[in-house]
């Protein structure tokens, strides 16, 4: 039986998988810092934990008289050879990186080029999430539906099913919701990201974006819980999500759960766009802070339903995703065993 | 030799085209037919009765046999479905999840004449496909084109992975509705802060009466009988808006302002779909040149540099008559692709 490892390189984390032909994973799944800094993390830091990941997985987990596959996916804009072209959530060393090359220079005994497929993180998860509703268990969408696949962590990710296809765009840079301004205030007026384009999504909708809410409402709120657990502010960074959440659930930081509501409705008009753009069929959404607070999700929900149009929303459905962190992973092992008819 | 009709469903006049097919390519045969008498609101039978003498003026002008054409393609302004030849909704015919494919068969039924698969459009998607394959795109063989129809309404529609995209409901495109000023001023469809709120036709001549009235500058709308900010846009016509805009310095700030909303809004559609070309189609963004170099300037400017490299921008070219062949364009592609046995999907009129 044919075996492949899928590898999804985030910003913050690099997750691994081994999937065997028929999708069944084998081993353990891995799941490793970038970093353990509070700052993005360097070039060498990404490519050095991916590898260690892709050892970890070929030790413990891959069969060694199996021939090596190996689907890669990349946070960012990536060229169709490899090339990364653009990464907001990374130190600056890290845009160029050719990870064709770096890889098959590192396993070039093992690893025919043929067996190695590179493309965009959110490609991967794309992948997996249709795979999973076409299933007749799931049954949720034919071959000509329409599938939106929403992840949210340190950036904002995108893939698209349309017509029994992902869609790519020209140049395969389509889908790139993260860097589009929430509002026309916000891009004339907000602060810019990592690109030169002002007030993106990416600034009120992820991880980072809760962590600067509650950072910047410091001194204005003066919450107790925050400063016992902190002590200064500008230790509350993105890695914090799940330390905000647990005070905003238990209801000791209210700043913590505004923070949550406040990019819930960020994500909501994001989702509007998409509904009133795409008019899907289903919308998967997932990611780091999807996964982590409920609040964020339903928030998110309940607003793009106010605010769309009734027809666009008509027989659209919401899910969260199938395979948590591990969707992107899942849906590259998949590409590189050649078990999907969409890319 | 085959030939398709396109017929557009419009409220104010309905007119309809002749496309002979050769080898998978359309060509133009005769004049545009044309009714310009309005539909009677609220009355489908009207309609159907305009579609059908437009069809018959078509066959007897171009001197046609019915048996020689193809397949019919009515496009239809408001929400259609393209999938079951219905209209979703139409506020001023009074219309919901109504089969007009099905009315119109009804209507020809008596006229005894061999059955011809027909497909009903949405106004926008027609005009999209017609400039891909006739007009501002013919030739280029764009997979991934934006077009954007922006006048007293503004929307759009797209050809994606080389196909025309309608969306799971084929209601895709809402452009006009894509919120960009939370909280904003109402659009149309009652959403706060949409596009179509800030650089329709509508809202830009509204914007103009008022702040006309109010500085006490109507020398540019002196002579127009009984304007009022309702009706400012259907009474003021292009070239008198480009007359507005050399005379007074607030028009020229109104089409500015207007211009960056849509600029951005189309930023946006580049974002999400990374297409070859946008093509600007509708009387307003057509006649005003400087208001579309506007739009086409901020477009860029909030745009990733690796999104906007290589987009082409064009100006519609066939405008008015754009619905009337992508209609014929749009049966032309699904009466070839039934006839190489892909599955039936249509109504047919006996």
């Amino acid at each position: 039986m044919d075996y492949a490892i899928g590898i999804d390189v985030g910003g913050s984390s690099v997750k691994g998988i081994v999937l065997d032909a028929k999708g069944v994973p084998h081993g353990k799944s891995i799941n490793k810092p970038t970093t353990n800094e509070s700052r993005d993390a360097h070039k060498d830091e990404i490519t050095a934990t991916t590898l260690a990941v892709i050892n970890e997985l070929l030790q413990h987990s891959y069969p060694s008289h199996e021939t090596l596959r190996i689907g890669l996916g990349i946070a960012g804009i990536v060229s169709p050879d490899g090339i990364v072209v653009a990464a907001a959530n990374s130190q600056d060393d890290y845009q160029g990186t050719n990870w064709r090359k770096f890889l098959l220079e590192h396993y070039s005994t093992k690893l025919n080029p043929q067996n190695l497929k590179i493309e965009r993180d959110v490609i991967g998860g794309t992948v997996a999430e249709w795979q999973n509703h076409l299933d007749k268990s799931h049954g949720v969408v034919g071959s000509q539906d329409v599938l939106l696949n929403v992840v949210v962590g340190t950036g904002i990710g995108v893939g698209a099913v349309i017509n029994g296809k992902i869609l790519r765009g020209a140049d395969n840079f389509s889908l790139e919701m993260g860097h589009i301004p929430v509002s026309y205030d916000a891009a004339k007026n907000g602060d810019p990201c990592a690109t030169p384009i002002k007030g993106c999504f990416e600034l009120y909708a992820t991880n980072k974006a809760i962590a600067k809410y509650v950072r910047d409402a410091w001194d204005r709120k003066n919450e107790d819980v925050l400063k016992r657990h902190f002590r200064d502010r500008d230790r509350i960074t993105k890695h914090d999500l799940g330390t905000l959440w647990k005070m905003a659930e238990s209801g000791e930081s209210a700043v913590s759960r505004e923070a949550f509501s406040w990019a819930g409705e960020h994500l909501g008009l994001l989702l509007v766009t998409l509904i009133h753009t795409f008019n899907p069929r289903v919308m998967v959404l997932g990611g780091g802070v999807v996964e982590t607070s409920p609040l964020f999700k339903d928030t998110a929900v309940e607003f793009a339903k106010q605010h769309s149009l009734e027809p666009c929303r008509r027989s659209l459905q919401f899910y969260s995703s199938g395979f948590g962190g591990m969707a992107s992973a899942r849906g590259f092992a998949l590409v590189a065993l050649g078990q999907t008819s969409i890319l | 030799m085959s030939f398709v009709v396109g017929l557009s469903s419009g409220l104010q006049s309905v007119s309809g085209i002749l496309l002979k097919i050769d080898n998978g390519k359309f060509e133009q045969v005769g004049q545009v037919s044309e009714f310009m008498t309005p539909a009677r609101r609220e009355d489908i039978n009207d309609q159907t009765a305009r579609l059908q003498l437009c069809l018959n003026q078509l066959l007897a002008v171009n001197d046609i046999d019915v048996s020689q054409i193809l397949a019919i393609g009515v496009s239809h302004p408001s929400q259609v479905d393209s999938k079951s030849g219905k209209i979703i909704f139409n506020a001023a015919l009074n219309l919901r999840d109504f089969d007009l494919v099905n009315a119109f068969r009804l209507r020809l039924e008596h006229s005894k004449q061999p059955s011809i698969p027909s497909f009903l459009i949405r106004d926008v998607s027609a005009m999209a496909l017609a400039e891909r394959e006739l007009g501002a795109g013919k030739g280029k063989d764009f997979e991934n084109l934006i077009y954007v129809y922006v006048d007293f309404s503004i929307g759009s529609a797209f050809i994606l992975n080389n196909g025309l995209y309608e969306g799971h409901r084929s209601v895709a495109g809402e452009f006009g509705n894509l919120i960009v000023r939370p909280r904003g001023e109402e659009g149309n469809s009652g959403l706060r802060g949409v596009v179509e709120a800030y650089s329709s036709r509508t809202a830009i001549a509204r914007e103009i009466y008022r702040n006309a009235r109010r500085l006490g500058i109507l020398d540019f709308i002196t002579g127009i009988a009984n304007i009022n900010e309702d009706n400012a846009a259907e009474r003021m016509s292009i070239d008198l808006l480009k007359t507005a805009w050399k005379q007074e310095k607030v028009v020229g700030q109104i089409f500015d302002d207007a211009a960056e909303v849509l600029g951005l809004g189309v930023a946006n559609l580049i974002q999400l779909l990374n297409p070859q070309a946008i093509i600007f189609g509708g009387e307003l963004i057509e006649g005003i040149d400087t208001f579309r170099d506007n739009v086409i300037n901020l477009a860029e400017n909030n745009s990733l540099r690796a999104n906007i490299e290589g987009v082409q921008f064009e100006k519609a070219s066939l405008t008015p008559n754009a619905e009337s062949f992508g209609g014929a364009v749009f049966a032309g592609r699904h009466a070839l692709a039934m006839n190489a046995k892909a599955p039936k999907r249509h109504s047919t009129i006996t």
